[in-house]
């Protein structure tokens, strides 16, 4: 430790190399952060929004074929069941369809809904108010910020799946883990359509997330030789099914992640090759002096950590505020809801740019260390 | 007087373990780029050459995408006897009555992804000639009994879809008797069986979509309008090119994760770039007095400056699309937010790409060198060649 002013004064000595370095570090750790969320994202980490206490029912073909309304009593019956609520996702598109106006929109029971999700806090007056109207509609505070939404506004959604133009007016706003959803009345598609009784997923709440595995199965096995079997899944494994169609996206994004560390490691350790070179004399006086040769590698070593660590720092600070307040493209909200640099994200960060400071300052430290004295010493600077 | 090409090059090799470092920077950023970007375009040659020019697709108004679409048989038997449908050999009009349903199959990785299922009438293979069996492998399936063929890419990647194997669709079970390949279109990614096992699987009393063929390219659009005009159908024709050129949105995602990785990852490698430069710069302080002593401008130091950071640049860029050249080719497939199914394509690096790969490697060779050289050239001389 008494040789920390030494390293940090070697780390100050060339300011414009170090604030470079520095930077290309932060940029690239930053990057690797928004990488590490979006993976976090995709583990299906709903845990905050009460996730591991729900289950999702849904037919076993695609979902685009839906389930009878009778399902919900025999689901209630089964024990375990707390609550079951149907959802139906409503593709519609709001003014145009290009990815900024995209949100998700699920038609929904407008009382039981809110007993599957509990997470959703709405005040009761608005609530009372949405449930009361049949063209109601609640959203997200998100959703409001982003259109400058006032409660009482009319929302129009237009779908092509069912030839209905649904004229919804919002009534309430709620927050919550996932403000980008907006809920209206299943009653209002199930009779514009003159086809009712059709339901694409149920919610279910379960008592306790132990008895997801046995709910899960009696569900299915209920509905096995029916019409319509089912496949009941954790609301993380349905999440879970939406991001692998998109195909492999976890190799690409850990694809990109690795390239990342590489490039960022090979920046560092160009810097410090640099920096090593120019102390060739210095480093020769210093062992004449009598340091050892692990010393002086531990100098180095540590400058180049200290060097990527501030760079780490500087990039996830940067990546937690830049998310908090601009968030992410509109295209990646909606399937990314639950994007966030956690405390694991940031961890994760700056372990990276650490053992990035390791990697790229271990061979400049390492020759330095091994340099014979008179050739240092016989160099002309 | 510009100052040799020649000096600039001794100068990258003299340095070569910082030039080979900055090189590989570079060249990672490039990569990548170019890799992200390959993706992105051979989703878009996937789709872009899976219209045929004089194709029509017919659907019901406001439809996007044919699973969202219906056309009853009565409509069809109307849209047959439009004139200025192309003939077949037999004088039967080329039109093709079509369902498009989406089935789920898992992968062969494990999860289960959305493909679509086409219900084709021997018309539908007429009017798409690019869809051929594969010879020796397996025939083409025959109606009403329960047959299917399956795209050469869908029996690769999915599990249980190959030849002879039994696929539970719907309400039937279908079984393989032969693979197709659909030279690199968006029918790569398709299921294909007779149209009436289709609707009786799928319990369809109507079609999704009309595909027609109009007698040449000059006279598709009157062929459309006199679909539009005809009040009792409801449906709209649109190009079958454009049909699918619409769908080229499906890689908007994929185009913009690469531009924002390489976005950011430039910014680093500038940022390491100008590191480099200015320590080229620092250690050949007395030289560049030297050369301005020789007469040369500060004009001169300064191009020679940034030629040479664009040269280290360029040459990393190279390296870089050598690098991503292996991905070129590599099969993959994705969700078409369009059709909510399978998409089947190949990562394509198009000489377009290089291009742009290599221009971007010279920006950043001229960001990173720009700020250095301004400092080399400015130098004052007396105060250069003092330097030890």
């Amino acid at each position: 430790m008494k040789f920390l002013r030494l390293i940090i004064r070697n780390v100050g000595r060339n300011k414009r190399r170090t604030v470079l370095t520095v930077l290309s570090v932060s940029v690239s750790v930053f990057l690797l952060a928004t990488m590490l969320a979006v993976l976090a994202a995709f583990g299906g980490t709903t845990e905050s929004s009460g996730g591991e206490y729900r289950l999702v029912v849904r037919r076993n073909t695609t979902l685009a074929d839906a389930m009878p309304e009778a399902y919900e009593q025999k689901i209630q019956q089964v024990a375990g069941v707390v609550a079951t609520s149907p959802a139906n996702w409503f593709g519609g598109v709001y003014k145009e369809d290009k990815p900024f106006y995209a949100f998700a929109q699920f038609y929904v029971d407008p009382k039981t809904i809110f007993d599957v999700h509990p997470e959703i806090k709405i005040s009761p007056e608005e609530k009372a108010a949405f449930q009361q109207e049949r063209t109601a509609a609640i959203a997200g505070k998100k959703l409001f910020d982003k259109y400058g939404w006032n409660l009482g506004d009319v929302v129009e959604l237009k779908t092509p799946y069912f030839d209905l133009n649904a004229r919804l007016t919002l009534r309430g706003v709620y927050t919550g883990p996932q403000e980008g959803t907006l809920f209206f009345h299943r009653a209002y598609v199930e009779e514009a359509m003159g086809r009712p009784g059709i339901v694409g997923t149920y919610r279910v709440r379960l008592d306790s997330p132990d008895s997801a595995p046995r709910v899960m199965e009696e569900i299915d096995r209920m509905f096995f030789n029916s019409t319509a079997p089912t496949k009941t899944e954790t609301e993380a494994a349905f999440a879970a099914s939406f991001i692998s169609m998109l195909g492999n996206v976890k190799g690409l994004i850990a694809g990109v992640g690795l390239i990342v560390v590489f490039t960022i490691t090979l920046i560092g350790a160009n810097t410090m090759a640099m920096s090593a070179r120019e102390r060739f004399t210095e480093v020769a006086v210093m062992k004449a002096l009598g340091f050892r040769p692990g010393t002086v590698w531990a100098l180095i070593l540590s400058e180049s950590v200290l060097i990527a660590l501030l760079g780490g720092v500087v990039g996830v600070v940067a990546a937690k505020v830049i998310y908090q307040f601009i968030g992410l493209g509109d295209m990646m909200a909606l399937f990314l809801q639950n994007f966030k640099i956690s405390s694991g994200t940031i961890a994760l960060g700056l372990g990276v740019s650490v053992l990035i400071g390791f990697v790229s300052g271990g061979i400049p430290a390492w020759t330095a260390a091994r340099i014979k004295i008179v050739d240092g010493l016989r160099r002309v600077a | 007087m510009a100052i040799p090409l020649k000096y600039n090059l001794r100068n990258l090799v003299v340095r070569r373990v910082n030039t080979l470092m900055t090189i590989g920077t570079i060249a990672l950023v490039v990569g990548i780029f170019v890799a992200l970007m390959s993706l992105a375009n051979g989703l878009n040659i996937a789709l872009r050459a899976t219209g045929s020019p004089e194709n029509l697709i017919i659907l019901r108004q406001g439809s996007q995408t044919e699973m969202q679409s219906g056309v009853s048989k009565e409509a069809f038997q109307i849209i047959q006897t439009l004139p200025g449908i192309a003939r077949d050999q037999q004088g039967n009009p080329m039109a093709s009555a079509e369902i498009a349903v989406i089935v789920n199959l898992p992968r062969k990785t494990g999860e289960a992804t959305n493909v679509t299922l086409r219900g084709v009438s021997e018309t539908g293979f007429a009017l798409r000639p690019q869809v051929k069996l594969v010879p020796g492998k397996g025939r083409m399936f025959k109606p009403d009994v329960g047959e299917a063929i399956v795209s050469q890419k869908i029996a690769d990647r999915f599990s249980g879809a190959g030849l002879g194997d039994v696929v539970q669709l719907g309400r039937r079970s279908l079984t393989v008797v032969g693979i197709f390949d659909a030279g690199g279109t968006g029918f790569d990614s398709e299921i294909w069986s007779h149209v009436t096992d289709v609707a009786d699987a799928f319990d369809r009393g109507g079609y999704s979509s009309v595909m027609v063929r109009a007698e040449n390219v000059a006279t598709r659009d009157q062929l459309a309008a006199r679909i539009e005009a005809e009040q009792r159908l409801k449906l709209e024709p649109k190009p079958e090119i454009k049909y699918y050129e619409e769908q080229t949105s499906a890689s908007g995602p994929i185009r913009g994760l690469g531009l924002f990785v390489a976005v950011i990852m430039g910014i680093g490698a500038c940022f390491g770039g100008m590191n480099t430069m200015y320590a080229a710069v620092a250690y050949r302080t007395r030289e560049i007095g030297t050369l301005r002593a020789l007469g040369f401008s500060k004009l001169s130091i300064l191009t020679s400056f940034v030629i040479e950071s664009m040269i280290l640049a360029l040459i990393g860029g190279l390296v870089g699309c050598l690098l991503a050249l292996p991905v070129n080719g590599i099969a993959t497939g994705t969700m078409n937010f369009r059709t909510f199914s399978e998409l089947a394509f190949s990562f394509r690096i198009t000489p377009d790409l290089v291009i742009s790969a290599l221009i971007f490697s010279l920006v950043l060779g001229f960001i990173g060198g720009l700020l250095p050289s301004r400092l080399a050239a400015r130098m004052p001389i007396t105060k250069a060649l003092r330097e030890i």
